[in-house]
């Protein structure tokens, strides 16, 4: 057991599956001599070959659309979108082939492709290097779509994704590469897609999150329970499928929930988990299901004064969360 | 494809159900046929079959609820697929701790070491920010959440009682939590739930109670001569038929007898008319641990001995392992109950909303009686003849059951009850005879 | 036939047999009449959508009959290569499955527009409708083949529109840097339904554009089924171990885009009678005739035999069910 950041498990999940299965192979813009622009593949191509490390020209679309293709013969390709910023071009490639083949061929091709991409702001990135692009993903059928938050789980869960016969979203919040770190198991361990985690228990209210943020959600709950108010935090890991089991057990026991998500609050995760509890969880709401979200503005600006009043903070969530408390 | 389950028609009288209790969980898959709730009508419980194989998405009436026949009950995502479970355990800190960077150094990061983010460095909570918005107080007049109102129903709380502390005075999940912690306290009685059979039966014998005239008439019938050719016959009878041999068919025969040649017993009450029925369908109560069931011999008339205690020994099983179907409890004419089985000597019974009346067989006990098997001496003009044979009369101890009738007497009066009753009696005594 | 001329035996030249131009002569019948069958069934209301090959046939057939010979290649078509089909095995009531949306239609079983999804059997993936999609795949596919071990080469299918495609581009660049084994047939019929060539590129010949990828590029006769065929065994043979060809073959497209289209909007009957000038089918007929390679009987029995054939064929994909609903929900996630 040694403790790692959510980069170094990252790397160690595809060294890993590299080492165990010679069909795992890596494609993106710098991942090999430069070992990827946030080094997620150092030292991946002194020990797996140009074969197996591909960087690829500067083209998004064909890095997911050959990586589809390998996948289709029946590699299992992880394929690296260098900044959730420049996935647009790929979108043509994941949703509208990728997550469609398997059902458009009734079952006689699958893809078996994960395609990494960082995203999330707070590192003064900009328009276009603090994107979040997880609910385009989230809302198309044929995909899976996961966000860990730490490194135990985001070690488990490319593991997993890696061994998965359908096409992976994997999104890495950029900011969480380095400044989380956590206990990271030496053997080998994977953990199930489809699985949201209790972080932290509670019986007053809940509060569902994904990311960097469920960071801060974190904070927010051990501030409030040394108050007397018992926070319950839901790591939801996998965006889709979503852990209704884990959701709705959690707020059918507290009644009250919060949502919170550095995406975009229109039509975000957090709209359909919030339709979710509506609909499922009626009869055991104590208060209005309330949301804590990245405002509808077209991402991070770059002046820290900017950043700052987009991010959900942990003040702004322990505020929302006294809020809630006291209806 | 989304799946809407109604309530089935399942009877011809059946315009209602109770779901006494669902049998799978919103989110659980189910087999198409696979049974998702128990339903009660007309004292029969039965299972209400999936009819596609899938998922539950959720369902549309509470347990317990009563609702008519065509009532949707729950929704079914018609879907196969499924997704595998890995397993995964958890030691140390896999929660992770968050660091925070001293000075900022570009989208990829890289060169200045993280510092761990304390739980000091936590701020007080002042500005709100661009993405939270204040939380509305509830509407003035008493306002309940729905998981307010959910508690107060189930533990049959009045919300006035209570007063709230949540925003605005409101009464809050926690603040009936309480209320009930304390009442739990003090209680000096329990509340026991009402089973939809229980309920089903409150309704009958209420019905009963309120609409039927009820009168009452005894007969001490010497079952002496049934007994012994009961005991005579009983091995054998069980070793040919595989069934017991109970005097439940004998006195159902009995009653059959009765009932051919006193119509009125066998009849219904429809204010402008009696109706006799010339059919003979008896209902035979049954203890079950849920509460009374009473399945229904039909025709009869038409079994014999063996028959009759074929379908006796049938219903009971069937009764005893929940698989009596809506058939099975529809349409007696009249009604035998076999209180003796429970040790009563005397029970005055209910007759059943739709029947003339019902007949109890109360336990068989031994009596000292005195005989009257020889005609007493004619009074002779020796006075020591007649006393003689006066003080010396011959005791024996015979079988005796009570029969009790209780009959709807708007139907008949008393002397066609007690006519019946003779008739019963005289069969029962005579049994032996044939 | 003016353009027809006698060159000797051109088919032993380019390495055909006489058994070879009976069977291809008697698939292109077969092409030709289920081309027509289905634009009859759409004007019925029965399938609801057509996608003509007339006049795209010999370039097809030509490169599919050498793949075929070839032994190791696998197909990436586009939307209007029927008669590669044809010729690779998919049968006549299995087309008439696919264009009436029936069950046991090999590619998507009733989900896809016809012919569309993957027949494995027939080494076929063709995944969706959006142009040039499917270039980046054929190319990772065959460089997954390499990667794997094996021989195979891929054909990769498209018309003149798809070339003005991104993904067109960066398949074709990608292709190029790492010498992968693929063979690129452009189909170029000179419209994009009613969108001319010179609207669609500013150059004469696609093949042209290969030349700026490092590898070679050649134009062929596509209603030439010798010039087809001869070129790409020559082409697979090369792409195997030298990397990427393109071949453009210029065809012309004898119908409407498709039956949704009226190409009498933006096509002169003029030019389409000169094209008519081109039609495969009466090219190879003509060769055949002259060449003494087909009587008059033999001819008209392979008419008979197809016409048997389509008619059987479209009894039988008309009495098929079609797929359940509670098929539905299949194969959305491989599990």
């Amino acid at each position: 057991m040694g403790e790692k950041s959510v980069i170094e498990a990252i790397r160690e999940a595809m060294r890993e599956e590299m080492q165990r299965d010679e069909r795992v192979i890596v494609l993106g813009e710098d991942v090999g001599a430069r070992g990827g622009v946030f080094l997620a593949t150092q030292g991946f191509l002194e020990e797996f070959g140009e074969a197996r490390v591909i960087d690829t020209p500067l083209a998004e679309a064909s890095i997911v659309g050959i990586a589809v293709g390998a996948a289709l013969k029946g590699l299992r390709p992880i394929a690296e979108i260098q900044f959730a910023d420049f996935a647009w071009p790929a979108f043509n490639q994941l949703l509208g082939e990728a997550a469609r083949a398997c059902y458009g061929s009734f079952g006689h091709v699958r893809v078996p492709l994960v395609v990494r991409i960082p995203y999330g702001g707070g590192i003064r990135g900009g328009l276009y290097h603090s994107q979040n692009v997880e609910a385009y993903f989230f809302h198309t059928p044929g995909i899976k779509v996961v966000a860990p938050a730490t490194p135990y789980d985001a070690k488990g869960l490319l593991k997993a994704a890696i061994r998965d016969d359908n096409p992976v979203v994997f999104l890495e919040h950029k900011k969480t590469y380095r400044l989380v770190r956590g206990d990271v198991p030496e053997e080998d361990y994977i953990l199930p897609l489809g699985k949201a985690e209790v972080k932290h228990e509670g019986s007053q209210i809940t509060v569902i999150s994904y990311g960097l943020v469920m960071h801060y959600c974190l904070q927010a709950a051990r501030k409030l329970t040394s108050e007397g108010i018992s926070v319950e935090v839901v790591d939801l890991r996998t965006l889709r499928p979503v852990d209704r089991e884990t959701v709705l057990g959690s707020v059918r026991k507290t009644g009250k929930v919060l949502i919170v998500h550095e995406d975009n609050r229109t039509g975000g995760v957090g709209a359909e988990i919030a339709a979710i509890l509506a609909e499922e969880a009626f009869e055991y709401l104590d208060a209005p299901i309330r949301r804590l979200c990245g405002p509808d503005i077209p991402t991070m600006p770059f002046a820290p004064t900017l950043e700052e009043a987009y991010m959900p903070t942990t003040e702004k969530i322990v505020a929302a969360l006294r809020e809630l408390a006291a209806y | 494809m989304r799946v809407t389950v109604e309530l089935p028609q399942v009877g011809e009288s059946v315009v209602e159900g109770i779901v006494a209790r669902w049998l799978k969980e919103p989110g659980e898959l189910v087999q198409m046929y696979e049974p998702v709730a128990e339903i009660v009508t007309d004292k029969v419980t039965m299972e209400l079959p999936s009819p596609v194989s899938g998922r539950i998405l959720r369902f549309l009436v509470e347990e317990g609820a009563k609702v008519p026949v065509g009532t949707p009950l729950l929704e079914i995502e018609a879907l196969s697929g499924s997704e595998s479970e890995l397993a995964g355990d958890q030691e140390g800190d896999r929660v992770g701790r968050l660091f925070e960077e001293e000075r900022p150094v570009g989208p990829t990061g890289g060169g200045a070491l993280p510092e761990e983010v304390g739980e000091t460095a936590v701020k007080g909570a002042e500005d709100k920010g661009a993405s939270g918005e204040g939380a509305a107080a509830p509407v003035e007049k008493p306002w309940y959440s729905p998981a307010v109102r959910r508690l107060a129903r189930e533990h049959g709380i009045d919300l006035r009682t209570i007063s709230g502390t949540g925003l605005g005075g409101r009464v809050t999940k926690e603040d009936v939590l309480a209320a009930l912690a304390q009442r739990g306290v003090q209680a000096e009685e329990e509340h026991v739930k009402v089973t939809p059979i229980r309920r089903l039966i409150a309704e009958n014998m209420q019905r009963s109670a309120r609409e039927i005239p009820q009168a009452w008439a005894m007969v001490e019938v010497d079952v002496t001569g049934l007994v012994l050719y009961r005991e005579r016959i009983k091995e054998e009878f069980q070793k040919r038929e595989g069934v017991k041999l109970t005097y439940l068919p004998f006195v159902l025969q009995a009653v059959i007898e009765g009932l051919k040649r006193h119509p009125h017993l066998n009849a219904r009450w429809a204010e402008e008319h009696i109706v006799l029925r010339r059919r003979i369908h008896l209902g035979i109560a049954v203890a079950t641990e849920q509460g009374l069931l009473v399945p229904v011999i039909r025709d009869a008339d038409q079994l014999s001995l063996t028959g009759l205690a074929r379908a006796v020994h049938e219903l009971t099983q069937r009764a005893r392992q929940h698989r009596l179907t809506v058939e099975d409890v529809q349409g007696a004419t009249f009604t035998v109950n076999n209180t003796g089985a429970l040790g009563v000597v005397l029970s005055r019974p209910l007759v059943p909303p739709g029947q003339a009346g019902i007949l109890t067989m109360e336990a068989i006990t031994q009596r000292v009686v005195i005989s009257t098997d020889r005609a007493p001496h004619a009074l002779s003009t020796d006075v020591e003849e007649s006393l003689s044979s006066l003080v010396a009369p011959t005791l024996s101890v015979r079988y005796c059951m009570n029969m009790c009738l209780s009959f709807d007497h708007r139907i008949l009066d008393g002397a066609e009850a007690a006519a019946f009753l003779r008739t019963v009696k005289h069969q029962l005594e005579t049994v032996a005879h044939e | 036939m003016d353009e027809v001329i006698a060159l000797g035996r051109r088919h032993e030249a380019a390495g055909l047999t006489h058994e070879d131009l009976l069977s291809l002569y008697a698939t292109m019948v077969l092409v030709r009449a289920l081309d027509e069958l289905i634009l009859v069934l759409n004007r019925q209301g029965k399938a609801p959508i057509g996608i003509p090959c007339r006049g795209h046939e010999a370039a097809q057939m030509g490169s599919a009959w050498a793949a075929l010979k070839d032994g190791q290649c696998f197909f990436f078509p586009y939307y209007r290569d029927l008669a590669l089909k044809i010729t690779v095995g998919v049968s006549a009531h299995e087309v008439l499955l696919s264009f009436l949306g029936k069950a046991g239609d090999p590619f998507s079983n009733g989900r896809q527009f016809p012919l569309q999804g993957a027949d494995l059997r027939r080494r076929i993936i063709q995944l969706s409708n959006v142009v040039a999609a499917g270039l980046p795949q054929a190319v990772g596919y065959a460089w997954a083949c390499r990667y794997l071990g094996e021989k195979t080469v891929v054909l990769a299918y498209f018309g003149d529109g798809a070339t003005s495609e991104g993904e067109c581009h960066e398949a074709m660049n990608f292709a190029g840097i790492h010498r992968v084994p693929i063979v690129f047939f452009c189909e170029n019929n000179g419209y994009a339904i009613s969108v001319p060539q010179r609207k669609q590129m500013a150059i004469e010949n696609v093949a042209d554009r290969a030349a700026a990828y490092g590898f070679p590029g050649i134009v062929v006769d596509g209603t030439d089924l010798f010039e087809v065929y001869e070129a790409t065994r020559r082409a697979i043979e090369h792409a195997r171990v030298n990397g990427p060809v393109l071949i453009e073959a210029k065809v012309e497209r004898l119908s409407p885009h498709t039956t949704d289209d009226d190409d009498r909007r933006y096509r002169s009957r003029e030019d389409l009678e000169q094209a008519r000038r081109r039609d495969p089918l009466q090219r190879l007929r003509q060769y055949l005739l002259q060449e003494g390679l087909l009587t008059a009987e033999q001819e008209a029995a392979i008419w008979e035999r197809v016409r048997r054939q389509v008619e059987e064929a479209t009894r039988q994909a008309e009495e098929a069910p079609y797929p359940s609903a509670t098929t539905l929900w299949e194969h959305v996630y491989a599990s």
